[in-house]
């Protein structure tokens, strides 16, 4: 018998586990209603915030593209990062051990299903709040903003798989941890309001998360008569973020293989309900 | 009928004791009282951070303390709200005993009442810390001076009272669909922060929604809350509207709440054993 040469096996492995992503989430569509509505119903209270502050319009436009990136962030803490330990919970982990998959190529397969299906979610909110709060874009540089938005999904993603092989030895703690981290994350990277208004250490700190300089670097790219409100400049945001993709997605495969050793020997992979 | 009582309030014990051990027993007490700060303070943190980007353009420093009183307060109200719904599925599906509780001679609205109620201890904790942080780091005009306690007193036990009647309707129709029963008290708790004017005045919002924002408890009980802390300052759309007749109105949509609530958890409850659904697995 012919062994079934190392990439095939991730290859067909992280595509197994994409497409239930991508067409579980698409096929019970009033999932898909509610995980736009919901974060549209607080992006829009902010945006009254600013029109009750009398801001001027591009920030509308600021909160509104930071509402859709919570679209990602939401699906990477709870689809990426938690996944490991439902799967634990319900008992899918350990059939994902017995098989030659990589654990590595499963993580690669949510993220990219999780990624692409996240992106309707996020287009829907951008969308909507375009429409009811009549907001505007200038995109200056189309490719650029591509790209950023891009490289800044890779990192971010990779900073989810990274989360999830920690995740795998955290027992109830991991939930709790989550939902610390979605709340922060939106305050301390910026998501409705310009990062650079935490003053430079801070803003230099909340980088670590991949989402605070690629929305510094898209906001620059559709607003670009708002420049002054800006973090860094569009190529050293775009250079850190690069270089964050290739740190998160090497660090993920190292605790990944860790954790999983850890796991195994403290017999914490079959372990539920703690 | 005091023998129903007891029962009911034994229920109410067990569900609120279990409820906080959920809650909180999965780390220690310092780290606990930090998760039940952090979500909230981040929340009224954006809030503090939007305006001061903003504020040399000319925002008021009491615009700062309605948005900043408006989203700490608001903690209770997602945690109640959610919190319910959630009990009901956590206990149906993940849990499995909702069927067994239902079996039991106390009530089943009294165990999810006192679910609830665990919830809002975890508020109840850091909405004083997030005021007092705004005190000390924003200038928020909140102090022992400024505070009206005893109207604070009542309009804090209308809220959780009413709020808690809201938290069980969401509960009795979680438990009667068999769909998106994870969504309903994160949709209305959603929908409810823009319709109520949580973190705006309800004079930005359209005319219509002006109009649902007038007949909702919430909105009030915001008012009220703001009042209470914020030294007697009237929010805008309210200045005519004198203390006493904003908790008269309060009390009156809080009473009307219940008469809602009350027969519509009981008829959920029933229509769920007569449909089979108390051990119903929805995936939620």
């Amino acid at each position: 018998m012919r062994d079934v040469p190392r990439w095939k096996i991730f290859l067909r492995a992280m595509l197994g586990r994409g497409y239930p992503r991508l067409i579980g989430m698409q096929r019970e569509k009033s999932w898909l209603f509610f995980d736009i509505l919901l974060p549209f119903m607080a992006t829009s209270a902010y945006v009254l915030v600013y029109e009750a502050l009398g801001a001027p319009e591009a920030f509308k436009g600021f909160v509104l593209l930071g509402g859709a990136m919570t679209a990602f962030w939401t699906n990477v803490l709870w689809s990426m990062a938690m996944q490991l330990y439902w799967d634990k919970e319900v008992g899918n982990l350990q059939l994902y051990m017995i098989t030659p998959a990589p654990l590595m190529a499963v993580l690669a397969g949510m993220a990219l299903g999780g990624m692409a299906a996240t992106a309707l979610r996020a287009a829907g909110i951008l969308v909507a709040g375009s429409l009811l709060f009549d907001i505007r874009y200038h995109v200056a540089n189309l490719p650029a903003l591509i790209a950023i938005f891009l490289i800044s999904l890779i990192a971010l993603y990779g900073l989810g798989m990274l989360l999830a092989s920690i995740f795998l030895v955290y027992g109830r703690g991991a939930w709790q941890i989550t939902a610390t981290l979605q709340e922060g994350v939106y305050f301390i990277s910026g998501f409705y309001f310009p990062v650079r208004s935490l003053g430079f250490w801070v803003a230099a700190a909340a980088s670590i998360i991949p989402l605070t300089l690629g929305l510094d670097a898209m906001r620059q790219l559709l607003y670009p008569d708002m420049l002054p409100l800006r973090f860094l400049s569009l190529r050293a945001e775009g250079a850190i973020l690069s270089a964050l993709a290739v740190v998160f997605l090497s660090a993920a495969y190292a605790a990944l293989r860790g954790m999983e050793r850890k796991s195994r020997s403290d017999g914490r992979l079959t372990e539920r309900g703690n | 009928m005091i023998n129903r009582f007891r029962q009911n309030v034994r229920a109410f014990k067990v569900g609120t004791w279990l409820g906080w051990q959920i809650e909180s027993n999965w780390t220690n007490p310092v780290l606990y009282v930090l998760f039940v700060v952090s979500r909230p303070l981040a929340s009224a943190l954006i809030l503090a951070l939007m305006y001061k980007v903003i504020a040399h353009s000319g925002g008021s420093d009491d615009l700062f303390a309605y948005i900043f009183v408006g989203a700490s307060v608001y903690a209770l109200v997602g945690q109640l709200m959610e919190g319910m719904s959630w009990a009901v599925l956590e206990d149906r599906e993940r849990m499995g005993m909702l069927k067994y509780i239902s079996l039991a001679p106390s009530s089943l609205y009294a165990y999810l009442l006192g679910r609830g109620v665990a919830k809002v201890l975890g508020s109840l904790i850091a909405v004083p810390i997030i005021l007092a942080l705004g005190a000390v780091f924003f200038d928020l005009p909140v102090s022992w001076q400024s505070i009206n306690l005893p109207m604070l007193t009542v309009a804090l036990l209308l809220g959780i009272v009413m709020i808690s009647f809201a938290g069980l309707i969401l509960a009795g129709i979680t438990m009667m669909v068999a769909r998106h029963g994870g969504f309903l008290g994160m949709a209305v708790a959603g929908a409810l922060f823009i319709f109520t004017g949580a973190i705006f005045p309800i004079t930005v919002l359209p005319g219509w929604m002006q109009t649902i924002a007038r007949g909702l408890p919430l909105t009030y009980w915001l008012e009220a809350m703001r009042r209470a802390l914020l030294d007697g300052a009237r929010g805008p759309g309210f200045e005519s509207l004198g203390d006493g007749r904003l908790l008269l109105i309060l009390a009156g949509l809080t009473l009307i709440t219940a008469l809602i609530s009350l027969p519509l958890e009981a008829w959920a409850e029933h229509r769920a054993k007569e449909k089979g659904l108390l051990d119903m697995n929805t995936a939620y």
